[in-house]
Parts: C-alpha cells; sequence; structure tokens
C-alpha cells in the first residue's frame, strides 16, 4: 500500500485505479488489503467510504443495442467493404424499389450471362488511376475514389456509378450517365468533374453540356459552368476552365472551405491520419496544396491559419497556435 | 481474443478478424456514440464509415497502442462532423438539445435505501448539471476503465486537463452527493 494514501483527498483517491477495483469488486474480490489497512488506519474510513461511494455511483446507464441492430450494421459494413461502390444508407421506399428491381435485372443478367460482369475500380489514397472506358471515354479517378459500371451493353447505356471525385472526357455517343449518391450528372459528349466525397456534390464542366440533377432540383450547365450543392440547393454559378489547375495535376485548391474538407484531401493525398480538436474543423481555408510533398503542403494550410502541426511518422496532430 | 492480436490479423487481410473486432468492439462504441448525441442512426452510419475505411485501408494501418481508443477517436471524430454537418442545415436550437444526454445509473445499494423518487430526480439533475466536457471525462474513465493516457489522446486535451477535469467533475458530484444525503445513507449502509 502507497502511504500517499494517507494524505489522498477523496477526489485523488477516487482517480486511483487500485482503490477504483478495489471499491468496484470490494464483495467478491478475496483482494484483502485495502480492508487490512482500514483496520490500522481507521481515522481514514471516512474518506475511504465517501470516495467508494463516488466510484460506486459513477456507472453510467449504457443504451441496450439489440443484436439485430448489430447484425444488421454488420451487414451493411459487409457489403460495403466488400463493394465499395454499393455503400448501402438508409434509403426510401422508393429507392428500395429501384434497388430491388435493379438486383432482380442483375439477378436475370447473371443467369442469363455467365461470362459477363461488372467493372469496379478503386483507389486508394495518395494514388489516382486513368480508366478507358469501353467506347474510348476516360475517366480520371482521384484517391479514395470507387466507380463500377457495366462493361456489357455500354454503347447502349453508358452508366457509372461514383463514389469520391473523378474527371470524365466523354466521348460522342449514347446518354453517359454518371450516378452517385448525392446526385447524378447526364451528358452526351463532353468532358467534367464530379466531386461526391461524403456529403458534398459538385461538377464542373469543362467543354460541352452537363445535365446535373440532385435532390429533385436539376440544372444545365455548359462550359465554364460550376453546380453545386449547398444547404440542399442545387447552385449553378461559373469558374474559369483555363485557370483552374486542379486535382488532376496535384493541385488541390479552395475558397472559404471548411478545414475539415481540406484534411480530409490531405489524408487522402498524403495517405497520413489527420488529428485536430473540432473547434478548428469549420474554420475556413483559402489557398491551395500540392501533392507532392507533405511538408509544404501543410506548411500551406497551417500557417495562414495560424495553425502548429506535430508530426509522428503517419499520424499528424494539428492544433491552433496558442 | 485480444483486441491487438485482432488488429494484427486485420493488417494482414483476415476478415474474420475483421468481422470478430467489430463484434467486440461495437457496443462500447455505439454507447460512446450515444456520449453526444441521441441520434442512433448517425452513430450507425458513423460506425459503418468507421469500418469500411478500416477494412479498406487494412494493409496501411499502422500499429497502434490501443485499439479500442484508436476506434474512439476516430468514431468521435466521425460523430462531430455529421454533427457539425447538421446544424447548418437543421435550426441550432434542435442540434444543441440533443447534445450529450447523460445519465448515471444510481447505485442499486442507493435505490434499496428507498430513496425518495424526489431525491433521485434531484440527484438526477444535478448531475446533469455536470459539463459535457465532465461527463465525457467520467465515462471514459469509470465506465470504459480507460488510463489518462488515452483519455488525453481520445478528448484531444493534455494528461495534466484531464486529471483536473476529473478532479473537478468529482468534486462536483461529491457536493451533489453530499447535498442531498445519498452520502449519509450510503455512509451508513457501508458502515453497517
Amino acid at each position: 500500500m502507497k502511504e500517499a494514501y494517507l494524505q489522498y483527498d477523496i477526489p485523488t483517491l477516487a482517480q486511483d485505479n487500485d482503490f477504483i477495483q478495489w471499491a468496484r469488486h470490494a464483495d467478491g474480490l478475496p483482494d484483502k488489503k485495502w480492508e487490512e489497512w482500514l483496520q490500522q488506519h481507521p481515522e481514514q474510513r471516512e474518506k475511504i467510504n465517501a470516495a467508494k461511494s463516488l466510484v460506486k455511483n459513477l456507472q453510467f446507464k449504457e443504451q441496450g443495442v439489440s443484436d439485430e441492430r448489430i447484425e444488421a450494421l454488420w451487414q451493411r459494413i459487409d457489403q460495403a467493404s466488400e463493394r465499395p461502390v454499393a455503400k448501402v444508407r438508409t434509403l426510401n421506399t422508393r429507392w428500395i424499389a429501384v434497388a430491388a428491381a435493379i438486383a432482380l435485372l442483375l439477378a436475370f443478367f447473371f443467369v442469363f450471362n455467365n461470362d459477363s460482369g461488372t467493372a469496379n475500380m478503386m483507389t486508394e489514397a495518395a494514388e489516382t488511376k486513368s480508366i478507358k472506358l469501353p467506347d474510348g471515354s476516360t475517366v480520371i479517378l482521384n484517391a479514395v475514389s470507387s466507380l463500377s459500371y457495366s462493361a456489357d451493353n455500354w454503347e447502349q447505356s453508358r452508366t457509372i456509378h461514383l463514389e469520391g471525385e473523378a474527371f470524365f472526357e466523354v466521348k460522342k455517343g449514347a446518354p453517359f450517365k454518371v450516378i452517385t449518391k448525392n446526385g447524378n450528372v447526364e451528358v452526351l459528349g463532353t468532358s467534367f468533374n464530379v466531386d461526391s466525397y461524403d456529403d458534398s456534390f459538385a461538377v464542373n464542366c469543362y467543354t460541352g453540356k452537363v445535365r446535373v440533377s440532385s435532390q429533385g432540383q436539376s440544372t444545365t450547365i455548359e462550359k465554364g459552368g460550376f453546380a453545386l450543392l449547398e444547404n440542399n440547393q442545387l447552385r449553378n454559378t461559373s469558374f474559369d476552365t483555363e485557370k483552374t489547375k486542379d486535382w488532376r495535376v496535384g493541385f488541390f485548391k479552395y475558397e472559404g472551405s471548411p478545414l475539415s474538407e481540406v484534411f480530409d484531401e490531405l489524408e487522402r493525398q498524403f495517405d497520413v491520419q489527420i488529428a485536430a480538436p473540432d473547434s478548428i474543423l469549420e474554420r475556413r481555408y483559402t489557398g491551395f496544396f500540392t501533392n507532392n510533398q507533405l511538408d509544404s503542403a501543410l506548411y500551406l494550410v497551417s500557417w495562414p491559419m495560424r495553425l502548429q502541426v506535430e508530426q509522428k511518422e503517419q499520424k499528424i496532430q494539428i492544433k491552433p497556435i496558442e | 481474443m485480444s483486441t491487438e492480436k485482432l488488429w494484427l490479423q486485420l493488417q494482414g487481410g483476415d476478415k474474420s478478424a475483421f468481422e470478430q473486432l467489430y463484434r467486440q468492439e461495437v457496443k462500447v462504441l455505439i454507447n460512446y456514440g450515444f456520449r453526444f448525441t441521441s441520434d442512433t442512426q448517425l452513430i450507425e452510419d458513423s460506425v459503418q464509415d468507421l469500418f469500411v475505411e478500416l477494412w479498406q485501408k487494412h494493409d496501411r494501418l499502422s500499429p497502434v497502442k490501443s485499439v479500442r481508443s484508436y476506434l474512439m477517436v476516430s468514431l468521435r471524430r466521425k460523430v462531430a462532423r455529421r454533427l457539425k454537418r447538421n446544424i447548418r442545415t437543421e435550426s441550432p436550437e434542435e442540434v444543441q438539445e440533443e447534445q450529450m444526454e447523460i445519465s448515471l445509473a444510481i447505485d442499486e445499494e442507493i435505490c434499496q435505501q428507498e430513496l425518495e423518487t424526489e431525491q433521485l430526480a434531484q440527484l438526477q439533475e444535478a448531475l446533469n448539471q455536470l459539463s459535457n466536457r465532465q461527463k465525457e471525462v467520467l465515462y471514459l474513465k469509470y465506465q470504459q476503465g480507460l488510463d489518462y493516457e488515452n483519455i488525453c489522446e481520445i478528448m484531444d486535451i493534455s494528461y495534466q486537463s484531464a486529471r483536473n477535469l476529473t478532479a473537478s467533475a468529482l468534486k462536483r458530484m461529491k457536493g451533489i452527493l453530499y447535498m442531498i444525503g445519498v452520502f449519509f445513507l450510503l455512509f451508513l449502509s457501508t458502515n453497517s
């Protein structure tokens, strides 16, 4: 037993691991050392009892989590991690009907076409991929993104499911459709960029004409047009196609974006884990970084925002400068 | 199997270890999520994101000191982000009310003392006057049995502030318990 226990006040005692263990299992455990100690120091009993009642009252009510929920959540995780594109989320009944119809079609498809299949591509952190589609259209897939499409019937129905961000250069032909969980884009032949990471949805049109729809709204943008989902409103603005260097050349530019978004991109581009206090995540950043050097990218973000950076291998801690 | 061992197997791409890790940790994580919101859907979505990401980057996971606190830090961040996003779309008042609902279980011994329901309500109310940070530190230390090293990592505060926060929370609790006489009753019961 520590001598110091004699001097401990009640809260200090209640934080001592040894004490907590004894207080919690006082009835069942053969650990007699505290009892013996109490007999040697009877004047400590009042203090000990007070601390004990504190510890014993510190039990939080746990929410019961039913086995069904745990199982259902596991199914969601299992599916989403096997096929990164088909992330299952809460769907309303209409989408369930659509999904069921698609599932049925697919089932049919697999029964009658054993050799056909769906093409899946995905990128890891710090990686981009250039993908050639069956009709010669190209897709550049940004980091931590995935897409899938059915290679059969490609000429008739050019439909791609995207999660994350990608740049498209589409050859003229049948309608070309990009489906994301936040909204859809439809075109004939053009080049455009789709950012659908997390909850964001933004489409830049570089050439041609693009139809963008999300949350029951839709808009058409032409070269230089920029459609953005903000507060559930699909906004239509513009950007400079000549000046905008973008992620395809490793250039990441922000105008008043929350730091949480910037940190997400840094994590994806450099394959690091960034820890930052919640208090700074909503602060707005205007600036850029490039994806060739972590040090300089961190500096470009942290310096104007008055943040300090500590790095231990893949782990980065960012804090405001006090 | 220990979570640390499962972590190693997960790094090697063992799907069944991944599943087992999920099953071992999910209750703790969901309950931790309830410290910040009562929105079950939001918590489950965050847990899903966390595990899907874990699997997708399993071959690039670095070794961690404590798997549980690593998962808790990640979940905390995911929940915080989702809550912040909601604030933008919902009215701020609505979100505020949802934050950090906490109820402390009343010790069985106290119940045996047949405490007046009024006193119980008083105790509950007084406990809920602790700040969210105070409640969280108590939860991590006493419910999860984490040591201060992990707690300061999860809550993103220094070792000393974690200790100070706990001490101040305990002092307030002590005052509260004393005030409504629970202390006295307990004192008698443990003496007898």
